[in-house]
């Protein structure tokens, strides 16, 4: 059944806030769901984008969903940031916050349901984010969404968060090239493990050296790999670099 | 003692072009997207002739290019409109020279972090935004300070500029987060470092208010966080910030 989005108005944050702050404590409570159709707690659009109960299999799935479920509303998430996406966020509570054996849901911080407006953390929110990367990069976006909805990948925490690598297709084809494990289509192990040679942390490393010297938005992606050092050697096997 | 002055250091060879040989300005239009103009001045520089020119916009997660000819050939391209950038949000500017004669573009020439006129001198830019929920500022520093104010608020922009309870509250505590973004989190100490970086800039700036030492010499965090404390006291002394919330809060009672 399709539901239209709106936007969580002042009132209607502030008690999903108080319900993410009871889940810290520890409390049981189903979500406030009632907030989402309240006149109230929210309002709806003006034009209309709707949604219906998914379940997504990965943030890959949830990304390329909302961006094509949000194109009709694309000029308002703007406009309405924290409202919509904390709408979106209750919608599907029981994605972005899984219900655990014992009745306990974990959260976390509050900006991975409510977004948070400066830079630093705006790509946090669970659903903003994955509809960021899909929209920018479209299914080359793959091993940043590599995760449960409900999980922000290290991927995807390392290279959101530097604008100047995330804005980059070639990066984030680079990256894709090198890490991601295209027979069992998931990320390949090891990684995201700091100290491995040619990892992800040494990847960002080397690239923001190359940035200073080098045009990176005009060199394609294979020509990236290839001017990786040889610590990159390993990651690099199965495709044609110079 | 000496203290060790940090510089920037470019072992490229990449050259910097000089931010009085750029003017960048953002046109808003009413209603519709913003779009920007450039003039952009290259001589004197000894740049390779055929090398491409860009200018790039960005913000957060938006960035667009343009491509502006090249050194020798210069073109401003039709079609500068800010389509990707929210509107009300202002984007920094950074322009790039590619020489692509060796093959990969290796980038000879830049300059970053422009701010658009009127922007372009200015220490704390201002921005209104509609999505800062029930703040009622925030101040960014990703590419240099920007307040936020909140557009949702009837008043704010009268309030911002001429409130005396709004300066007296918000003002003192904006130089305190500029600072220790610079001296803590940044590490930079060195007003003389680049008269072009906003850092040095709120640097000279502090460092013009009376009885403030130069920050190079705070070593210990613990130092920094007074010599940080000691410019908002005397911040507040200047603009008789006591005063101005005196005066604003009766103005309210009334």
């Amino acid at each position: 059944m399709k539901a239209p989005v709106r936007v969580l108005n002042a009132k209607g944050l502030g008690r999903f806030q108080e319900y993410l702050q009871k889940l810290r404590e520890g409390d049981c409570s189903p979500p406030p769901v009632e907030i989402l159709m309240d006149t109230e707690t929210s309002m709806e659009l003006p034009q209309t984008a709707e949604v219906e109960k998914v379940d997504f299999a990965s943030r890959l799935d949830a990304g390329r969903y909302f961006a094509e479920a949000l194109k009709p509303v694309g000029v308002l998430l703007s406009r309405h940031h924290r409202g919509i996406w904390s709408w979106l966020s209750l919608f599907y509570f029981d994605q972005v916050c899984p219900l655990q054996a014992d009745g306990e849901r974990f959260p976390g911080r509050d900006y991975r349901h409510i977004p948070e407006t400066g830079f630093g953390n705006r790509h946090r929110h669970l659903i903003a984010g994955a509809y960021s990367v899909f929209r920018l990069h479209g299914e080359e976006g793959r091993l940043l969404l590599a995760s449960p909805l409900h999980r922000e990948n290290k991927f995807h925490h390392e290279i959101a968060g530097r604008q100047s690598l995330f804005t980059n297709p070639n990066i984030v084809k680079a990256l894709d090239m090198l890490y991601f494990d295209r027979r069992n289509r998931r990320p390949k192990r090891t990684a995201q493990n700091p100290g491995v040679p040619g990892c992800l942390l040494r990847f960002i490393d080397v690239v923001q050296q190359l940035d200073l010297t080098y045009d990176l938005h005009s060199i394609s992606a294979v020509d990236l790999v290839s001017l990786l050092p040889r610590e990159f050697k390993s990651w690099k096997e199965g495709f044609v670099v110079r | 003692m000496k203290i060790a002055m940090i510089r920037k250091l470019n072992f490229t060879g990449r050259k910097k072009i000089p931010k009085s040989q750029i003017a960048i300005a953002v046109c808003p239009q009413e209603g519709k997207v913003n779009s920007f103009t450039a003039a952009l001045r290259l001589e004197g520089l000894n740049l390779p002739p055929n090398a491409d020119v860009y200018v790039e916009a960005y913000r957060g997660h938006s960035y667009m290019r343009f491509a502006y000819g090249t050194v020798s050939n210069p073109i401003v391209p039709e079609d500068r409109s800010l389509c990707d950038f929210n509107p009300g949000e202002t984007p920094r500017f950074r322009v790039k020279v590619v020489d692509r004669s060796a093959g990969l573009g290796k980038i000879v020439a830049s300059a970053d972090k422009i701010s658009p006129t009127p922007n372009r001198n200015c220490l704390l830019p201002v921005e209104y935004k509609d999505d800062l929920g029930d703040q009622i500022w925030r101040l960014e520093t990703e590419d240099g300070p920007v307040l936020l104010l909140n557009n949702q608020i009837e008043s704010i922009r009268q309030s911002a500029r001429s409130g005396d309870s709004f300066l007296a509250l918000v003002y003192p505590e904006i130089v305190r987060q500029v600072l220790t973004e610079i001296l803590i989190y940044e590490n930079h100490s060195d007003p003389d470092c680049d008269e072009e970086d906003w850092q040095s800039q709120w640097l000279k700036f502090a460092r013009t208010f009376p009885g403030i030492d130069d920050p190079q010499s705070c070593s210990a965090p613990d130092d920094k966080k007074d010599w940080i404390e000691k410019v908002v006291n005397v911040f507040c002394r200047k603009w008789k910030v006591k005063a101005k919330f005196a005066q604003g809060s009766s103005g309210d009672a009334d």
